[in-house]
Order: structure tokens, then C-alpha cells, then sequence
């Protein structure tokens, strides 16, 4: 029998016993849905710390020190009591620690209410050191960086733009104090956490210190690598750095913290691939039981088709050809069942990323391999019932229907 | 064309040795009409089903055409119900889920080779005259024309033998005549024609008849 009769023999015989075919293919489909998806969702969620961290940082190539212990929880900010990370350790980061491209230094504080134009709005108000811009690569929309630390002037996010209708040369007043506007931001999207990196305001960092906030004592040291490979060491050498400048004696606990984008993201991940787990199991789960399913089903259409099967030995049929017949028809459910599967899958994946307007993260290697393994189900369920259509012995099965 | 020597059959039972045929010999020449009578379980449908390659003799020999069959494969058995004989059922077995045009096809697709290029199936469903059903399943056309659609299948890869296990058996008293007339004008074109009846009447219109009892020839 040619692979195009078999074909043609498999294609009649599913799509004509549609309810049989839908049975004996869902659990497949549910199978390649759920690879696909936990596959596309894993890929995505990677893209999207990954871009989070990329927007908040420019880069993931970062360490950054924050003060406070590792009891600390949060993001430390301006407000805290904790004034353990000063700009001499900033720059002894910077001047010290091999490794060290640039150190960028910060305070910030959250809900600080801005007004302009009548309006006002609840924004983050970040005193930032002048190589910041560059440090995280934020490009400006309008008007420009300010360079200088002390003077009195404001980027503003593009949402803080947006909600005060301001421009450049505009003023605003931050707690009170006011700032000429000299540049607006592009849109940065969300930071890690999902916190918005538009609604915030960059200051200078001597004003926001001596104005604002009233203290010396920074929220976040960036620090720049030059080796991003080498992170582990430098963030070493920056926690060595820092303790030997803070006093701190053997086994006393640091009063700062450094992290490093790269361990979040590989925690993030690992967590994120807990959950993988779980869906490669109802994945595998679902083909397994796909699997049988469709055994089970071939078995009963042998059982229910001996008529057929008799009929067809009748007419010149071998045993092969009936194994390869009924072999075909698993094998041809199977592929279908992958390539809904696989359909829905991608479907899905694009419809949740149209959602979360993120791009979309399907992993073609992984799920062709899927699809891969389900006609290989097919393949495999398929074989015995198959054989147990073709030992059906048509002079039995045709004396049973003679009178 | 048909030799049947000394051919047995013995089925295993569950603790017996049930003989369905006990030393049937018997010769068919190329363009009779037989028709085989005989009560119920004397062998008829055994002997039809030797004859035509779907079961084997447990002893004695059988040769179809100049080939000796008894000792033949699968592959070869199938091979010569193919090409040299065609089945037409009492119940019609036609496939539920192929049109009749589909079921008159069902041969060719085993043919391996011997397929014509252009399909005769149209043709014959055209001569046992049910063209106008082609595109029907074996549902929604009536016991007649279902039995005339599994005529046209059996005589789709031109067979020298056509068997016929109680072909009006399922039919009422006109269509079965139309459908014996049409049996009849194919024996004479020259197919040669074994047929298995309880009916008298169709079997009085045979050549000759061939009484079984007990599985042997009386």
C-alpha cells in the first residue's frame, strides 16, 4: 500500500468519525497546549525580568549597594532612619574596587507630591549624581540632562509630564521647593516589581540632599562593571570594601547590602522554573494519558470494526495492510492533535502577550519538540491496537454474519 | 478453473475438533453458474470461503486458477482474492463511512501495482445501475442498492470468480430478482459465478447445483 493510500485511507477515517477523533485526540492537544504555553510562559517571564531590570538599570551588568543590613526589607529610601552608605563609600567603590567602570549615586523617596500648572501628583523624587543619564542609558525626550549637582533644576519622567502638563522651562515644586524643568524623559516602561519608571522626578543630588531630603547619606550606589562576567568578585570586593570602611568587625552582620541583578534574575528563574515544573508534569501528564486514550480507543474501533477489517481482507487486503491502515489512523490523530495543540499554544501565547503587551516568546525548538513527542505517542499507543486489527480473521468474523 | 481435492476443514473447539468440511472434491469450470445449497451449518459458507482464498483447507488441495493455494502466505492469499475473486455478502458489507463510489474503489487500493490508471468504478456503478448514488453512504441508500454497489465492488478488479454467500438473502422477492438477473448477465459475459443459497428458487437457475450436508457433498 502506497503512503499515499495510506494517507488518504487515514484521513477518511478520522475525519469522518469526528466524535472518536476529538476523544482520542484532547488529551494530546491538552498535552502540547500546556508544553507550549509553560515553554512560551517561562521564555517570556525570562524576557520580561530580564527587560525590567534593563529598563530600571540600562543594564543588568550592575551590582548596586543599598544601606541597611541584610534584615533590612525593601527598597531602602530617603526617608529611612539608615544612613550607613555614604558618598566617601561610593567613591572608594569607585576609586578601590578592581572591576569598577563608574559609580552612580542616588536618593530617592516615594510619594513626594509635585505641582505645576495648578496640578499636582504623587511622584518619586530621585537625587541623583549627573552621570546617572549615562549610567542607565534613559534617554531624554525633550530639553536636556542637568550636569551640574547643585543647581535647582528637574528631568521629569514622561508620566510626571504627561499629568502635570508642564514643559521645558517650566517650573515645579517638589515638598515645596521649586525647580526649573529643563528636560523630559522618554518612556521607560516598568521596573522590576512592575514600579513605574516614568513617575519620577531626577533632581541633582547635592540640592536634593541638602534641600529635600536633608542628609548626606545615599538609598543606592549603581555600580558599572567592566567585566560583567566577573560579578561575583567585584560584588566581593565591593562587600570587603565596605565593611572594612564601616568598621565592622569579623562576624558582625554588614549594615548595607549588595545586589546583583544577575543572582535576582537567577532566583527569579528558579522559582519561575518551580512552576515549569509543575506544567512540564500536566504537560507530560497530558500526553501520557493522550497516549493512552488513544489506545484505548484504536482498541475499541478494532473491536467495533471487525466487520470492516474482514471486509477489506476480503477485497485483497493483507494483514500488514490493515496494521498499517489502523497504525496510520493513531499516528494521523496524533498529528493533528499536535498541530491544534501547537496552534492553540502559539494562539494563546499571543493573545497573553498582546495582553501584557510584551513580545511574544514562543520557543520553536522546544515546541516542535513537543509536537514531535506527541506523534511519537501516536506512534507508540497506536502499534498494539493496530496489530490487533490486522490478527482479525475475516473467515470468523464473516461466518459470524452469515445466517 | 476451480480443483478442489479431497479438501477438509477442521476447526479447533474448546474441547472438539468441529469438522466443518470432511473430504469435499469437486471441479468448476471457467464460465459456470453453481450454486451451493444445503441446511444451515453443512459447510456451505466454509466451502465459499475456501474457494475464495479466505480460509484455508486443513487437509486436501485447491487449485484456483493453476495456482495451488493451500500452502500459500497472507500476502499471496490476499494477493489472489484481489485480483481473481470478488465476495458479494448477504448483509452487503459495504464500509458505513465510505460513499458508495468510495466502496466500489476499496479493491483498488490493495491492488499494488495492478490499479488502472483510469478509475472503472464510476463505470460498474453505472452498469449495476446506481451512478446516481455514487456520492451516497451505504446509509442513505435502500438493501438493493446496496447489494448493487457491492457487486460493482467485487467485480471492480475484473475477477474470473465471483462468489455469492446468499446475495438476495436480506433483499424482498423483486429486488432480489433484479439483483439475480444482474448476477446472472455477468455469468453471461463469462464470469463464473458460485453462489450459496437456501432458496430453491435461485438455485434452480443455476447450471448446477452442489448439495452440502453435513460438510460433505451429498
Amino acid at each position: 500500500m502506497t503512503i499515499a493510500t495510506l494517507t488518504k485511507l487515514s484521513w477518511r477515517a478520522v475525519s469522518r468519525s469526528r466524535v472518536r477523533t476529538l476523544l482520542s485526540g484532547a488529551g494530546l492537544v491538552i498535552g502540547v497546549l500546556a508544553i507550549t504555553i509553560t515553554v512560551a510562559t517561562g521564555e517570556g517571564a525570562r524576557r520580561a525580568v530580564r527587560g525590567s531590570f534593563k529598563a530600571m538599570f540600562g543594564s543588568i551588568d550592575v551590582l548596586f549597594v543599598q544601606p541597611g543590613g541584610p534584615a533590612q526589607r525593601g527598597m531602602s529610601t530617603a526617608a529611612d532612619a539608615v544612613t550607613t552608605l555614604t558618598p566617601d563609600d561610593a567613591a572608594a567603590i569607585a576609586a578601590q574596587v578592581n572591576g569598577v567602570r563608574e559609580v552612580g549615586m542616588a536618593q530617592d523617596a516615594p510619594n513626594i507630591v509635585a505641582e505645576a500648572n495648578g496640578q499636582n501628583t504623587t511622584t518619586s523624587l530621585w537625587g541623583v549624581s549627573s552621570n546617572w543619564q549615562s549610567l542607565h542609558g534613559d534617554s531624554v525626550a525633550s530639553g536636556s540632562y542637568f550636569h551640574d549637582t547643585d543647581a535647582r533644576v528637574a528631568v521629569l519622567g514622561s508620566d510626571v509630564a504627561r499629568v502635570l502638563r508642564v514643559s521645558i522651562g517650566q517650573r515645579l515644586r517638589l515638598s515645596g521647593i521649586e525647580f526649573d524643568i529643563v528636560g523630559v524623559l522618554a518612556p521607560n516602561g516598568a521596573g522590576p516589581g512592575g514600579i513605574s519608571l516614568d513617575n519620577i522626578v531626577y533632581v541633582p543630588l547635592g540640592t536634593a540632599s541638602r534641600r529635600v531630603f536633608n542628609k548626606t547619606a545615599l538609598n543606592l550606589v549603581d555600580v558599572a562593571l567592566v567585566t560583567p562576567d566577573a560579578w561575583q568578585k567585584t560584588q566581593g570586593d565591593v562587600e570587603k570594601l565596605v565593611r572594612a570602611r564601616h568598621a565592622l568587625a569579623p562576624g558582625q552582620i554588614d549594615d548595607f547590602r549588595v545586589i546583583a541583578p544577575r543572582a535576582m534574575i537567577a532566583r527569579m528563574e528558579s522559582v519561575d522554573s518551580g512552576v515549569a515544573k509543575t506544567l512540564w508534569w500536566v504537560g507530560g501528564l497530558g500526553l501520557g494519558l493522550g497516549g493512552v486514550i488513544v489506545a484505548v480507543l484504536a482498541v475499541t474501533a478494532a473491536l467495533q470494526r471487525r466487520h470492516e477489517i474482514a471486509t477489506c481482507r476480503a477485497c485483497g487486503a493483507t494483514r500488514k495492510d490493515i496494521l498499517l491502515q489502523f497504525w496510520a489512523e493513531s499516528v494521523c490523530t496524533a498529528t493533528g492533535a499536535a498541530a491544534i495543540g501547537v496552534l492553540l499554544g502559539v494562539g494563546v501565547t499571543a493573545l497573553g502577550a498582546t495582553m501584557m503587551r510584551a513580545k511574544l516568546a514562543v520557543d520553536w525548538p522546544l515546541t516542535l519538540g513537543a509536537a514531535l513527542a506527541t506523534v511519537l505517542v501516536g506512534i507508540l499507543a497506536g502499534y498494539a491496537p493496530a496489530r490487533r486489527a490486522a490478527s482479525v480473521d475475516p473467515a470468523i468474523v464473516l461466518r459470524e454474519a452469515a445466517p | 478453473m476451480i480443483e478442489l481435492q479431497n479438501v477438509s476443514k477442521t476447526y479447533a473447539g474448546r474441547s472438539v475438533f468441529v469438522a466443518a468440511l470432511s473430504d469435499v472434491s469437486l471441479s468448476i469450470e471457467a464460465g459456470e453458474f453453481v450454486a451451493i445449497v444445503g441446511p444451515s451449518g453443512s459447510g456451505k459458507s466454509t466451502l465459499l470461503q475456501i474457494l475464495g482464498c479466505l480460509d484455508t483447507p486443513s487437509a486436501g488441495r485447491y487449485v484456483l486458477d493453476g495456482t495451488s493455494v493451500e500452502k500459500l502466505g497472507d500476502a499471496e492469499l490476499s494477493c489472489l482474492r484481489n485480483r481473481h475473486v470478488g465476495f458479494v455478502f448477504q448483509s452487503f458489507n459495504l464500509l458505513p463511512r465510505a460513499t458508495a463510489l468510495e466502496n466500489v474503489e476499496l479493491p483498488l487500493l490493495y491492488a499494488n501495482g495492478a490499479t488502472p490508471s483510469v478509475s472503472p468504478a464510476p463505470l460498474l456503478l453505472e452498469r449495476v445501475g446506481v451512478a446516481h448514488r455514487a456520492r451516497h453512504y451505504p446509509a442513505e441508500l435502500s438493501g438493493g442498492e446496496q447489494q448493487r454497489v457491492a457487486i460493482a465492488r467485487a467485480l471492480v478488479m475484473k475477477p474470473s470468480l465471483l462468489l455469492a454467500d446468499e446475495p438476495t438473502g436480506n433483499l424482498d422477492a423483486a429486488t432480489g430478482a433484479q439483483v439475480l438477473r444482474l448476477i446472472h448477465d455477468l455469468n453471461d459475459e463469462g464470469l463464473t459465478v458460485v453462489l450459496v443459497t437456501h432458496d430453491p428458487a435461485v438455485a434452480a437457475k443455476a447450471d448446477r447445483r452442489i448439495t452440502l450436508a453435513n460438510g460433505r457433498i451429498a
